[in-house]
């Protein structure tokens, strides 16, 4: 990728944001799901094999892959769940596979193995993925105020009491999860028909950092936290020069000085409201706020 | 055996459930009948007699080791939380336990579309649906419980504790409940607070017709609202009766009663 180029920089960047706000799901149910680079890879792979090998649309391989990712994602959560895994297990328990895959990957001569995937099909361009980012961002917001995504606030608030209420927890989450691995695998999609050659160490650990270090800094409490974190500590490296070549260490430095200074991220619920209204009752206005356009309200 | 009339079937019934965490009987062989009949029954019992366990294990939370749970006659031994809600069973918890990013009215709402939406309760059709009656019945839920209008749009942490709790029993009520079980309802409120609460949990069971049952340490107010008290002791049902037979009863007097005077 030419790094140099500011197309090749926003859509990558765009591509990137479409893959964070899949993670943000299970992080914002404080379920660390590491697991997201391994669908990244599912949907890049998919859609790479399907329109080089098989002679398939591109629209129907980028969906393909977006489904086996979200597949993926929920068989391994529902793995995860059975053994009853969490916080730390859970995590590694991801991250292994997501190694796995990668490892399977590197053997695999049909999809290239450690060489490789060469000739894919451009057809990802700046305005698709910015048309396809915008409604993400713009789903995620209407998600916000569907009954999973109340049941997705719920169980970040409290997930022991929310089948209490009728709710089945289980299935619930693994519906969220598959929904963060199909955003996963369609960022993986696109990104592969933009890039051209992927190969497996493209989707090793340090995707992972590229993915959740800027949602970290821009705060999980709300996806516009990830979405800020994300352009923010993806652009501004790029753009101020002299910092472009240690961006890594900008970008660590920043979310560590964030992370001092303001432990739950750059942007919280309580910073929209206090924008929107001025210090004053801020949680109220913001409610009302998310009350008014509530479809079913 | 014929079957029992309607009016004889409890609502919840719990036989002989044991309950271990690790080495210590959390419950002992307990076995209750809430009947369905609109009232209000009390547990009573020192901290740690497994009152918060007993809720635990008839709302599905804890799996007793044995015993049986039946919900209007239906055996519901080993079901899930949610399933036991929707058989209209609901509960409030310690220290009002709301969704803190969720405002009033989406809080209730959350359990009222459980019941309400078409479709199988709960599963998909449900999670993006806007055709249920969900939202009525949580504001009938919140007016039910005189939660004043205002407050329906702000986010819990706004409210007073007493508020809080009133909107934790709406968010029960909104299943429309056989029985309403009430973890220390009036813990923490002042006298005044713990009148309106007596009032409005008097006045809820005969307006939706329901069984509330209070865990509650204020034996005034037990004494005054309820018309059968269970009491329990070292996770052990030690008495049953009506709040004149449980002052007279030797063993309450000395487990419970009995250390109370001590103080006072």
């Amino acid at each position: 990728m030419a790094a140099g180029s500011l197309e090749a920089l926003v859509t990558v960047q765009l591509i990137y944001l479409i893959a964070a706000l899949g993670h943000y799901l299970p992080l914002s149910m404080k379920q660390l799901d590491i697991g997201i680079a391994g669908y990244f890879a599912i949907g890049a792979y998919t859609s790479a094999y399907l329109t080089r090998d098989c002679d398939m649309s591109f629209t129907v391989a980028l969906l393909a892959g977006a489904i086996l990712a979200g597949a993926g994602a929920f068989v391994v959560d529902a793995l995860a769940t059975r053994v009853r895994l969490s916080g730390f297990a859970y995590a590694i328990f991801s991250l292994s596979f997501a190694e796995s895959l990668r490892i399977i990957l590197n053997n695999v001569e049909a999809l290239g193995a450690s060489g490789g995937l060469v000739g894919i099909p451009p057809d990802t361009t700046l305005p698709l993925v910015a048309i396809i980012a915008a409604a993400v961002v713009a789903g995620f917001w209407w998600f916000d105020r569907t009954r999973l995504g109340h049941l997705r606030t719920a169980i970040a608030d409290d997930e022991f009491i929310v089948p209490i209420f009728g709710v089945p927890l289980v299935a619930t989450k693994l519906t969220i999860f598959a929904i963060g691995g199909a955003l996963g695998g369609l960022a993986g999609g696109l990104y592969s028909h933009y890039v051209l050659f992927i190969r497996p160490d493209d989707f090793g650990f340090a995707l992972l950092i590229a993915l959740q270090l800027p949602m970290v800094f821009g705060g999980l409490d709300r996806f516009y936290g990830a979405v800020a974190g994300m352009l923010l500590l993806g652009f501004i490296p790029e753009f101020v020069r002299v910092l472009a070549q240690y961006r890594l260490i900008v970008m660590a430095a920043a979310t560590l000085l964030v992370l001092i200074m303001r432990p739950s991220g750059l942007i919280t619920h309580q910073t929209i409201a206090w924008l929107r209204s001025g210090c004053r009752r801020s949680a109220n206005e913001r409610t009302k706020v998310g009350l008014s356009s509530d479809p079913s309200s | 055996m014929t079957a029992p009339t309607i009016d004889q079937v409890p609502a919840l019934e719990l036989k002989s459930a044991y309950v271990k965490f690790g080495g210590v009987t959390a419950v002992n062989d307990v076995s209750l009948r809430i009947p369905a009949a609109a009232g209000i029954s009390a547990i009573i019992g020192p901290n740690g007699a497994g009152k918060t366990t007993l809720f635990n294990v008839l709302t599905g939370i804890i799996r007793p080791v044995s015993g049986q749970i039946l919900i209007a006659g239906r055996d519901m031994t080993g079901r899930r939380p949610d399933e036991i809600f929707r058989a209209r069973i609901a509960r409030t918890f310690q220290g009002a336990r709301l969704f803190a990013h969720l405002s009033v009215r989406d809080n209730v709402r959350l359990a009222a579309r459980s019941v309400s939406a078409p479709g199988r309760p709960g599963g998909p059709s449900v999670w993006f649906d806007r055709h249920g009656d969900a939202l009525r019945r949580a504001e009938r839920a919140l007016t039910e419980v005189d939660l004043p209008h205002l407050l329906w749009s702000v986010w819990p942490d706004q409210l007073t504790l007493l508020q809080r709790r009133l909107v934790e029993i709406a968010r029960a009520v909104t299943a429309e409940p056989v029985a309403l079980l009430l973890d220390e309802p009036a813990a923490g409120l002042n006298t005044a607070e713990k009148e309106r609460l007596c009032a409005l949990l008097v006045r809820l069971a005969t307006s939706i017709g329901c069984r509330i049952v209070v865990i509650e340490h204020d034996m005034k107010l037990v004494m005054s609202i309820a018309e059968r008290i269970w009491v329990m002791n070292f996770g052990c049902l030690l008495s049953e009766g009506t709040p004149a037979d449980i002052r007279a009863n030797e063993a309450v007097i000395e487990a419970y009663l009995g250390t109370r005077s001590h103080h006072g």
